[in-house]
């Protein structure tokens, strides 16, 4: 096993009294992608500021590359691309003014870097931030984040305001850094979102961590519902007992039905019974989620 | 030095009209100042006149005179008033600002250390306001040639001085305020809000007894009521000024180190 590049014990973080996050334990490998996932105030920004530094720990542990974080491990945030939620900019700055600054700001020099993304975005680097929308603010923040080729990307809503085409060059980016070795903590409450990004998701609700999985296991846990089509009328009796298949109901030559798990048995027996055709409802990552925030917070697994 | 540039740049406008603010009142002041003069005599008894009370709060005992005037009309309320404006404002920019804006989550998640983010800061509002004491006291060493009003240069310097180190104690306490609140209206107000006390306090110290108990530790004694137009610097007032404002940016960069940054 690898060593892990971002690495959570227990992490646990109090406002005062308030309960920000607690015991939090999960790693993120060098050219992993974790989805980190929950609704608003589920605690995802709080960790995620806690691993930059902005926040003291209260108990537990939290590791980059091997090292302890806090908010004074100023030399290991060179490693570290960080993009906050909604990321406030200096207004009086231009885009590429800004990008400069905090290049300079680390002591390198990302021109390169800053120009080709810019491009890939369609950034207009001469623009102020403040005539910029906020979609355009968004592409600042998320070249700052990837400009220094950072090992580690802790990335918080980082597709939120961006209109579709853009997001579609995020994920190359973030594909490309993951290839290159980079482990990429990124946040939503988006399901679908991190669904073709991530390998593995955390899902977190109210400061607790309620699953950590593989995409793949995750979608085999998922309800799907399926419709076979057939030659001619159908019985829905010759379905019954196949396992992971339910709610099985023929309409005339059409026969739908739930399946979870593989839906191998299911095929074949319908190829017996004369298959024309298949028509799969993949459901999204949002049903798992919601059944989990829902009640399902005691099933914990798979730490 | 790309944070000093940064900052500088920041506060470039606002300092340049405060800069030019104070050379116009400066030249309009000394203007007045041969009328003044002719109509010594006049004056004299007219401002006897005036209820000794209001004399010792505006300091007017030697109105005509040269360093009289001046301190009455420059040195005693206007010049410190800018200075102080201009420190608390820059205390509660530094990092205050930052937070509240959000733009303290992508300066503080930099590889560079919160001491150096904010010591690079506090530096650069120091020089400031040295900056704009040096353009005060060439303004006035050139001015009063004009208007013939006699004083050494340095007097104008020890002048200069207080607004100084007025200014450096105000930025001070608002910048440990922000640094430690992460508010930059607490950190403002609170600065702004102990000026004018202290001021109050100094002014009316002549008249009110139990004002004047805590004239030693007011700041406005350290520094206006050092006289310097008369005295020149007063070396025991300056140390303490500096040891005070040092102190409490030693607090700023202490609390805000390992203070949370919250969303």
């Amino acid at each position: 096993m690898p060593t892990p590049a971002i690495s959570l014990q227990g992490l646990t973080k109090y406002y005062g009294h308030d309960l920000g996050v607690s015991d939090l334990t999960f790693d993120v490998y060098p050219g992993e992608v974790i989805g980190f996932l929950g609704p608003n105030g589920a605690g995802k920004t709080t960790t995620m500021r806690s691993l930059v530094g902005l926040l003291n720990i209260t108990s537990g542990r939290a590791q980059i590359l091997g090292q302890e974080v806090s908010v004074s491990s100023t030399a290991l945030r060179a490693e570290i691309g960080y993009l906050p939620g909604s990321p406030a900019l200096y207004k009086n700055l231009t885009a590429g003014g800004h990008l400069k600054f905090l290049a300079k700001m680390r002591g390198i020099d990302c021109t390169a870097q800053i120009h080709s993304m810019a491009e890939v975005f369609d950034l207009d680097l001469n623009r102020h931030i403040h005539e910029l929308s906020k979609g355009n603010q968004q592409k600042v923040g998320v070249i700052q984040a990837f400009m220094h080729n950072p090992k580690v990307l802790i990335l918080d809503e980082p597709t939120s305001g961006l209109d579709p085409i853009v997001q579609r060059e995020f994920s190359a980016i973030v594909d490309q850094r993951q290839k290159d070795g980079a482990a990429i903590l990124l946040s939503s409450h988006v399901l679908s979102e991190v669904e073709h990004l991530a390998d593995r998701v955390v899902i977190v609700n109210a400061g607790k961590q309620l699953l950590v999985e593989e995409i793949s296991h995750l979608k085999e846990k998922t309800v799907r519902t399926i419709d076979l089509y057939f030659h001619s009328d159908i019985s829905a009796s010759i379905f019954e007992g196949i396992s992971g298949v339910r709610d099985i109901r023929a309409y005339g030559n059409r026969v739908s039905c739930t399946v979870v798990g593989g839906e191998n048995a299911l095929l074949r027996r319908a190829v017996e019974n004369g298959l024309e055709s298949v028509q799969t409802h993949e459901s999204s990552l949002d049903d798992i989620f919601f059944s989990l925030v829902s009640g399902g917070g005691e099933n914990d697994s798979g730490v | 030095m790309t944070l000093v540039f940064k900052t500088a740049k920041d506060h470039w406008k606002a300092f340049f009209f405060w800069t030019i603010g104070l050379i116009a009142m400066v030249a309009i002041q000394l203007s007045v100042y041969p009328t003044v003069r002719s109509s010594a005599a006049g004056l004299a008894s007219f401002l006897d006149n005036y209820p000794k009370a209001l004399r010792e709060i505006f300091r007017m005992e030697d109105y005509t005179s040269g360093p009289g005037y001046l301190s009455t009309e420059l040195f005693s309320m206007m010049l410190p008033l800018i200075f102080i404006s201009i420190g608390a404002s820059w205390g509660s920019d530094a990092t205050a600002q930052e937070e509240e804006r959000r733009t303290a989550d992508l300066l503080l998640t930099l590889p560079i250390s919160r001491v150096r983010i904010l010591a690079t800061k506090i530096v650069t509002a120091v020089l400031a306001q040295l900056a704009l004491a040096i353009v005060l006291v060439f303004t006035l060493a050139l001015g009063i040639r004009f208007v013939d009003l006699p004083l050494a240069t340095v007097k104008i310097i020890a002048g200069a001085l207080t607004g100084v180190l007025l200014g450096i104690l105000f930025n001070a306490i608002a910048t440990f305020v922000g640094a430690a609140w992460g508010k930059r209206s607490v950190a403002l107000g609170g600065a702004i809000g102990l000026a004018i006390a202290g001021f109050l306090f100094y002014s009316l110290a002549p008249l009110v007894h139990t004002f004047d108990r805590i004239t030693p530790v007011n700041p406005f004694q350290w520094t206006l009521g050092s006289r310097p137009l008369y005295d020149g610097i007063d070396w025991g007032y300056t140390s303490v000024s500096l040891l005070l404002a040092t102190v409490l940016y030693l607090a700023s960069l202490f609390v805000f180190k390992r203070r949370d940054i919250q969303a």
